[in-house]
């Protein structure tokens, strides 16, 4: 009798075993970076101008009322974002027309904003500076206020030898500090490199094969974008009238024409989209899905898109979670030194 | 000799759970007196005229259980709390949403208040201990020299505009003439069936009527006299 059920168990075990589902094989290829275009990490006292880089960013000094701060639209821990804010608000309360993009990896980025209007990480933050609706802080008048300050001398004259405070060297510190937010060490980044005892579950794994088709071409990896412009089948906001890189080229083949953002750390830096209309991810991955591929007006990536099943939407969500980063997200260096 | 043993565990027993002490006080919210609803159109009495709220997150600190004129301290919680009216299901295991985590030792009766202040206290705004619900990334941190956004309220009314309904509260300043942190207190309310949770009741409509008049804009966004103002009436939105 004993040798009966012994004989049942081991064939159930055995054919229990055949149920187990197979991991779906997904080609993980580790992606070399490219090269930066931005590197400052060679000019001479980069350290010291890392540093006074930093203390402007943070420095509310740099609106015309001395409470806007870079890091008021852009906070560390969501990834350089403007969280939960669809349109960025600058001096007295004032609403812009757009949603301050994530800082991440800019060093590898050729142009700057959401209508690619700055080409140069240096000139970029000229915009927000001067702005009236940012921080109204004409440059000339800025530099007569840092020149005031006997700190800011000292820090100006460690990273350039030089203690009189200009538009150049302003601008250079900043884009020195701005350039060294690197956020490459997400989940993905640690299976990408085959760290030990990093793997993607089966979900990650199949949300991973979904973005591969569904998403890549424009959001290349390993950067997640290409830095390209597209048109995504955003409805114009009434209100606000923004046809993107239009803006800045006056040629109307780039009426709608948004840069493609990068998707690191993209859990936390929501709200979506240049104006901010989409408050979860959920709400992107559906309006991607739902995309017509009739529709002549999108880019030509995104007519080609299939819809995304119920639970392809969570398998590719599942995947995107693995873009974040919190070692870069709470990197004490990148935070206001307290 | 074993009956005392056992008539003293039974002593102790009694004492450990014999006094049924309540973790938490629950939140009901309102607006003119319908419960309140994510992004649900509240009419109003013109039957035209509507209100609906999208997003309601405010910060608790100081939290007590009090007698009416607040000379009496019968509990009380160190916790700074986060309450967000529309947390999703998958936030909910993380972080309280309606309701508010305090002990309500046995005897306390209706006649008991709840003291609190909407806010997060100026050293908290400082230290950079950004756990659990000071997370920066729910939403409601400024930058550090702002600190947090205490009072976040936002949605849409054709009171407004048309074409542009939507208004958003962000109530923050945590220090100076503007800070922002307000005392309040309300009436402890005891579901009559015994069964549920004590809790207290949030009306939005007569604050948010008082403030649409005396501002007609629609976004308050940094600190200042207009967010002094929108604090200064925090404690309209408690029966008292």
């Amino acid at each position: 009798m004993r040798q009966y059920i012994l004989f049942v168990l081991f064939f159930f075990v055995l054919f229990s075993f055949s149920f187990l589902k197979k991991k779906e094989f997904v080609f993980i290829e580790n992606i070399p970076w490219p090269k930066p275009i931005h590197n400052y990490t060679q000019t001479p006292n980069y350290e010291a101008k890392f540093q006074l880089g930093r203390s402007l960013f943070y420095d509310p000094l740099l609106s015309a009322d001395s409470t806007i701060s870079c890091s008021s639209c852009h906070l560390s821990f969501t990834g350089f974002a403007h969280v939960d804010h669809s349109l960025s608000h600058g001096i007295n309360g004032q609403i812009g027309n757009r949603n301050a993009p994530a800082l991440i990896n800019l060093a590898w980025s050729p142009s700057f904003h959401w209508d690619g209007m700055f080409s140069s990480l240096e000139s970029q933050s000229l915009n927000p500076i001067e702005s009236p609706i940012e921080m109204n802080m004409p440059i000339s008048k800025l530099e007569k206020t840092l020149n005031l300050k006997n700190n800011y001398k000292t820090m100006f004259y460690n990273a350039f030898g030089d203690s009189v405070i200009d538009k150049e060297k302003i601008l250079n510190s900043l884009a020195v500090f701005v350039s060294a937010l690197v956020s490459k060490n997400s989940k993905y980044d640690k299976v990408m490199r085959k760290d030990k005892g990093v793997s993607f579950t089966d979900q990650e794994n199949r949300g991973y094969k979904i973005f591969q088709i569904a998403c890549a071409s424009c959001h290349q990896e390993p950067l997640f974008t290409n830095h390209s412009f597209k048109r995504n089948g955003l409805l114009v906001d009434s209100a606000l009238n923004d046809l993107g890189r239009y803006n800045v080229t006056n040629n109307p083949k780039d009426s709608l024409l948004f840069k493609v953002p990068t998707l690191r750390n993209i859990q936390y830096t929501f709200p979506y989209m240049h104006d901010g209309r989409f408050m979860r991810l959920k709400e992107v991955i559906k309006h991607y899905s739902n995309l017509s591929f009739k529709n002549i007006e999108l880019s030509k990536e995104l007519r080609k898109m299939k819809a995304l099943g119920e639970h392809e939407q969570k398998d590719l969500l599942s995947f995107l979670y693995t873009l974040s980063d919190k070692e870069f997200l709470f990197d004490k260096r990148f935070q206001f030194q307290r | 000799m074993s009956r005392l043993l056992f008539l003293y565990c039974m002593m102790i027993a009694v004492s450990i759970f014999g006094q049924h002490q309540i973790q938490k006080v629950g939140i009901h919210f309102f607006f003119n007196q319908e419960p309140l609803m994510a992004n649900k159109k509240h009419l109003l009495k013109d039957s035209f005229s509507y209100v609906s709220i999208s997003n309601f997150k405010f910060y608790l600190s100081e939290i007590k259980l009090v007698n009416k004129t607040q000379s009496k301290v019968y509990s009380k919680s160190d916790k700074i709390q986060l309450i967000n009216f529309n947390l999703l299901e998958e936030e909910k295991s993380t972080f309280e949403n309606d309701f508010i985590s305090l002990e309500v030792p046995s005897g306390i009766d209706d006649s008991c208040y709840l003291s609190f202040v909407i806010g997060v206290d100026s050293t908290t705004s400082r230290a950079g201990n950004f756990t659990k619900s000071l997370d920066p990334t729910l939403g409601m941190y400024w930058a550090w020299n702002t600190g947090y956004i205490h009072f976040k309220l936002e949605g849409e009314s054709n009171l407004f505009s048309k074409t542009s309904p939507k208004f958003s509260y962000h109530i923050g300043g945590y220090s100076g003439t503007y800070a922002t942190q307000t005392h309040c207190i309300s009436r402890l309310y005891f579901p009559l069936n015994g069964e549920n949770n004590p809790y207290i009741n949030i009306d939005l409509k007569d604050y948010l009527f008082k403030m649409m008049k005396l501002y007609k804009e629609s976004m308050v966004m940094i600190p200042g006299e207009k967010a002094k103002t929108f604090a200064n009436n925090f404690p309209m939105l408690f029966k008292q």
